[in-house]
């Protein structure tokens, strides 16, 4: 996981500075100026033959939700 | 009846919290002190203990639950650590999770959380929409924000929720934006539980606000360099993806799948889909064995309405099987009202994913990918009206 010296109510900086950084590493697909990103193609791929899971087992998460906190 | 062999059980060890966010189910108990016993907490292991045979129980996640958990001494869950060593031993797998709202994080906190008792921790965290409040009504945020900068320089992993309600749907991109710029595998979950109309009123959204969010989400997800998974939209691809190439065999069953389920304060146990309600209580767990539990005549009956529920949205339904159908089969109250007034915002969402993959090389690289895994060609999908 990264370390950043501050975390500010938009995470890293300012929105200005998301917005350049959002707009980075992007491919343009298709006619309709969808973006999609090289990363969430190859994790879509690797859906493609993935082993199922419990229906509704969610990785990584306490599954429950939100809860009072 | 069948029983999941590796449960979840949530335990809501006390209300008490130190926030009052206004779209809280349990905001009528906030200022309730009252809390498990260690006494109570060891009658329930030893009430599962006792089932894993009958119940043929593989392990169990323990997720500590409030309120905030935080608030009670470190000491208690050391405790706990204790008991439940002494109880299930070292065969029985026990895994265990806090969820947390991260106000509250001493060093004895952060000492606690590296000895690795909590396998998982989640922070309870927004980011917008300015509903984590003190009692006080100060906002929380900066605390939060300190804390998590804490979690992240001791290299303590987490992950986070985000209740997506009335006021926060307007910053639903950048509440992404904010834990993918920190790599942070998060929850968005939607408004789901009540506690009486008129809360529902001020934090409940309609069918086209939920889908509209959630397509920003995954349009968010999509464009990200990062793409870090969020929930539900994780899910949802995966559907849309089985759907391409055309895997449906994954047909949510609660009589044998049910997995998770709340035990409150006093013991009583309930499951996800109509927690409190009385006469939905499978029993309590400081009183009873589990296998008695898990053959309660309240279980029969909720999921003998999940089973109708499913018959009337999903059995019809084109993604079914590629979707298995549990938001349709664990529709709380909240939920149900969407799905009878509008549909079923699952296929909202798949109806759109799967369009988007049409409209860009995204569908044809899916079945590449599925053949060049499989050895087998996959059947194309004929084209869906878009939500």
């Amino acid at each position: 996981m990264k370390t950043f010296s501050v975390i500010t109510e938009a995470g890293l900086g300012t929105d200005a500075h998301m917005s350049a950084d959002a707009n980075s590493g992007k491919e343009l697909v298709g006619g309709d100026n969808i973006a999609v990103s090289e990363k969430a193609k190859r994790q879509i791929g690797s859906q493609a033959s993935e082993e199922k899971t419990p229906a509704n087992f969610v990785e990584g998460f306490p599954e429950f939700g939100d809860g009072p906190t | 009846m069948a029983f999941y062999t590796y449960p979840q059980f949530v335990f809501k060890v006390s209300k008490y919290c130190n926030l009052r966010c206004d779209y809280c189910y349990e905001f009528p108990h906030l200022g309730d002190k009252s809390r498990m016993s260690l006494e109570q907490i060891q009658a329930a292991f030893q009430n599962i203990k006792s089932s894993i045979a009958e119940l043929a129980l593989k392990g169990a996640d323990f997720v500590w639950h409030g309120g905030e958990p935080f608030l009670i001494p470190i000491e208690f869950y050391e405790e706990i650590d204790r008991i439940q060593k002494n109880i299930f031993g070292s065969e029985f797998k026990c895994v265990n999770s806090v969820q947390t709202n991260l106000t509250v994080l001493t060093d004895r906190h952060i000492e606690f959380l590296e000895s690795g008792f909590f396998k998982g921790v989640g922070v309870s965290f927004d980011v917008y929409g300015d509903q984590r409040l003190d009692t006080k009504g100060r906002s929380r945020t900066n605390t939060v924000r300190a804390n998590m900068r804490k979690l992240i320089d001791h290299q303590i992993k987490f992950t986070a929720i985000a209740v997506l309600a009335r006021d926060s749907l307007p910053d639903i991109k950048k509440i992404y934006r904010f834990f993918d710029n920190l790599d942070i595998k998060h929850r968005i979950l939607a408004y789901y539980r009540s506690v009486g109309s008129e809360q529902a009123q001020r934090h409940g959204l309609d069918f086209d606000e939920l889908v509209g969010a959630y397509k920003d989400l995954f349009h968010e997800w999509l464009g990200s360099e990062r793409a870090t998974p969020v929930a539900p939209i994780k899910d949802y691809v995966r559907y849309a993806v089985r759907h391409v190439t055309s895997v449906d065999n994954d047909r949510f069953d609660r009589s044998s799948s049910e997995r998770i389920f709340i035990i409150n304060v006093n013991g009583d146990f309930f499951n996800l889909v109509e927690s409190y309600e009385p006469e939905f209580c499978y029993g309590n767990l400081f009183d009873s064995p589990l296998r008695e539990i898990a053959k309660s005549e309240s279980r029969v009956r909720s999921i003998t309405l999940s089973d109708e529920r499913m018959r009337r949205y999903c059995h019809s339904c084109p993604y079914f099987g590629s979707c298995p159908g549990v938001f349709v089969a664990n529709a709380t109250s909240v939920e149900r009202q969407l799905l009878e007034t509008s549909g079923c915002p699952v296929r909202a969402m798949l109806d759109h994913i799967v369009d988007v993959f049409k409209r860009t090389d995204l569908n044809d690289y899916i079945l590449e990918s599925y053949k060049a895994d499989n050895g087998a060609s996959a059947k194309p999908q004929p084209v869906l009206s878009i939500a």
